[in-house]
């Protein structure tokens, strides 16, 4: 008999403990379909530790950071003046309570050192404030000299944590710097860091250039220059400042652009009746493929990110509109269907969007649109917005403005804008001279 | 004689049917039963005298029990922003040799607080018992078996969580994304715990664990503390799944 109560007692405990530890129940299923979009309140206080090289540079880094992630619009980095606990404190042990009730939801600390002799070592932590868990933690060391970097390789990297895509902060644009009086422009190609840093002037000006585009795989340029009044494409290395001309036409070559894996150019080539057609070469062979064979400007080509397809600009339905056809130049069909014209597409490096001009009633817009041909948007306008270029995530496109200048409106001003694919967080970036054409690179490797 | 000898006899021929009806005895296993169910918590809790009373009087104040439990839960997350009521601890450990008088005073408070302990630990109960499908008493709190959260009520808790989600907008098939997030939530419509139905997905998929990842700051955020929920329907919110997706912001 007492085996047997035992043996009840033990499945009672069973039955009790299996109840508690029972997989909990949930009794009310809700679904959330929309939400707000504001940018993430995030608190980085100056990186603790110093470098004898450069007493500021904990400053210094969080300024690049804050300027980077600011300027995404997806972050809003708050006041230091509002922050409760000291820096040096946070970057030890976080007061999680203290920023939270500053506001912030994501915290950034870091500290700064010298190791090895002259190299600087930069070591960073993302957290999340709410739930006081650590989301990122990453060291970095480099020459001095190169602090800047670091910095956009650490908002690259809370970037792609928070908003789970690849960042695009440590990156370049090359594009045409103009000075000189409106109608008699000096152009020179330059190059500059995302944010407007760091500009290199690549040419002298004695030609005109216009433009620029990337190599996705190298640190190449492609451009278009008139050298003794002939428009050819030419090649650009940065590395080595060495240029040569891309082939031997008889004719004039314009709107270059690289194949997704760099070996070859696709581009214009003008006939002599005003025509031109799409042409691919190959860079190192030189061997020449034409995609196009209608007697109507064909122009502007851009790869699809996989090489497969091919979207430019033509005419040959009466306006100037957008195509897609195989890398071969088969199973050509038109994509845009809308009022005006529609200029110099670009394919997202995503592959799901392909950026344009729209020219239409005088008034420029840049949109965007599936590769389908789907869901066209306008994302901004103005007097003349021209030339969008995809950052190196897909995310942002950068462009040109040009504003009307002088008290009759004579003049011009063109600057360089950058633009979330949302439509939302125009901003301008800083340039010391007006700007136009720009291309955005691939993330620095 | 002869009576003697018959009643000798019936005794003798009597004796052997008293043995059998021993065996038919044996309900000690009922007995036993009786003892465990005497032994439960659920009797222990009966015990208490704040649950003796309502016992009596059915279910009218049964409240004041349930919001000590989770406001005691909610303790755990409300006790670290007060650093300096630890230093103080420490401090009196440290006078504990010098100072015994102290110590005295100090263990005479650590007893009233253990004191409390129960009542605390029983609401836990009660809150475990509510949360199985067992039949509990029913109390002004609960809502009654079968009903559910209006339209309105639900459509109130999404309206509260859409102002909280800041959604990572922009990111490449965002609007096919689906996060579950599963919450436990206190009598007091705070949030005690929650968590992401699909980790595995959560590990693997970046995208995927930045929406997620928004949808977690979004039911941790202050702003949508506590939710807007109906008081008196505890057992049908207490857990609640939502699953977030932005396809809406893109139609």
């Amino acid at each position: 008999m007492k085996l047997r109560s035992g043996l009840l007692a033990v499945f009672a405990v069973f039955v009790f403990v299996g109840a508690g530890i029972a997989p909990a129940r949930a009794d009310l299923h809700l679904n959330v379909n929309r939400g707000t979009v504001n940018p993430l309140p995030i608190a980085i206080p100056d990186f603790a530790g110093s470098v004898s090289s450069d007493p500021t540079l904990g400053h210094d880094l969080v300024t690049v950071i804050s300027g980077d992630l600011n300027g995404s619009g997806l972050f809003k980095t708050l006041d230091p003046k509002s922050f409760i606990q000291q820096a040096s404190d946070a970057a030890t042990n976080p007061d999680f309570k203290s920023w939270g009730t500053v506001g912030a939801q994501a915290l950034v600390t870091g500290t700064v050192s010298t190791t090895g002799g002259d190299r600087t070592r930069v070591e960073f932590r993302l957290w999340d404030v709410e739930s006081e868990q650590q989301l990122v933690g990453m060291a970095y060391m480099t020459t001095p000299t190169n602090w800047r970097r670091i910095g956009h390789i650490i908002a690259d990297s809370i970037y792609e944590r928070i908003t789970g895509e690849k960042g695009y902060f440590d990156s370049r644009i090359v594009y045409i710097a103009e000075t000189g009086p409106y109608g008699d422009r000096t152009r020179r190609l330059a190059i500059m860091d995302q944010d407007g840093a760091n500009v290199h002037y690549l040419t002298d000006g004695s030609a005109i250039v216009l433009t620029p585009r990337f190599s996705p795989t190298q640190q190449q340029i492609t451009y278009m220059a008139y050298y003794n009044h002939k428009p050819r494409v030419y090649l650009y290395n940065i590395s080595t400042g060495e240029q040569r001309v891309l082939g031997d036409f008889p004719n004039m070559t314009f709107a270059p652009r690289f194949s997704p894996d760099g070996s070859k150019v696709i581009m214009s080539l003008s006939d002599n009746d005003g025509n031109s057609d799409i042409y691919t070469m190959d860079i190192d062979s030189h061997a020449v493929v034409r995609l196009t064979h209608t007697d109507s400007i064909n122009t502007s080509p851009t790869y699809s990110p996989d090489g497969k397809y091919v979207a430019f600009e033509s005419d040959r339905s009466g306006s100037q509109q957008i195509y897609v056809m195989n890398a071969d130049g088969s199973g050509t069909h038109r994509i845009t269907f809308g009022s005006g014209r529609y200029a110099s597409p670009v394919w997202s490096p995503r592959g799901d969007l392909i950026a344009f001009t729209r020219i239409y009633k005088n008034e420029f817009y840049i949109g965007v649109i599936h590769p389908d041909g789907t869901g066209e948007r306008l994302i901004t306008h103005g007097f003349d917005v021209e030339a969008p270029t995809w950052s190196p995530n897909g995310r942002v496109l950068c462009f040109f403005k040009v504003v009307p200048t002088g008290p009759h409106g004579n003049g011009r001003s063109s600057r360089l804008y950058t633009i979330d694919l949302t439509g939302f967080n125009e901003h301008m970036i800083k340039s010391t001279t007006d700007a136009s054409d720009p291309a955005w690179s691939p993330l620095n490797k | 004689m002869a009576f003697h000898v018959v009643i000798f006899a019936i005794v003798i021929m009597g004796l052997p049917f008293l043995p059998a009806v021993v065996p038919d005895m044996p309900p000690p296993i009922t007995v036993d039963l009786v003892t465990i169910s005497k032994t439960t918590r659920t009797k222990e809790f009966s015990r208490h005298p704040s649950v003796r009373k309502n016992d009596k009087p059915p279910p009218k104040h049964k409240t004041p029990a349930p919001t000590n439990m989770s406001a005691r839960a909610v303790q755990p997350d409300v006790a670290p922003p007060l650093p300096q009521d630890r230093p103080p601890e420490k401090t009196v450990v440290l006078d504990k040799n010098k100072l015994p008088e102290k110590i005295k005073k100090k263990r005479k408070k650590e007893k009233v607080v253990k004191k409390e302990q129960p009542q605390d630990f029983a609401a836990v109960l009660r809150n475990l018992e509510d949360s199985t499908p067992k039949p509990v008493e029913k109390t002004g709190q609960e809502a009654p078996l079968g009903e559910r959260m209006t339209m309105s009520e639900e459509d109130a808790l999404r309206t509260q969580l859409e102002s909280c989600w800041n959604v990572p907008i922009g990111a490449k098939d965002v609007e096919d994304m689906s996060v579950s997030i599963f919450m436990v939530i206190n009598r007091d419509r705070t949030l005690q715990s929650a968590r992401i139905v699909d980790e595995a997905r959560y590990n693997s998929d970046p995208v995927f664990r930045a929406v997620a990842d928004s949808a977690l700051r979004a039911v941790r955020n202050p702003k949508c503390s506590p939710f807007d929920l109906p008081p008196d329907k505890y057992n049908i919110w207490n857990n609640t799944t939502v699953t977030f997706n932005p396809k809406d912001m893109f139609q």
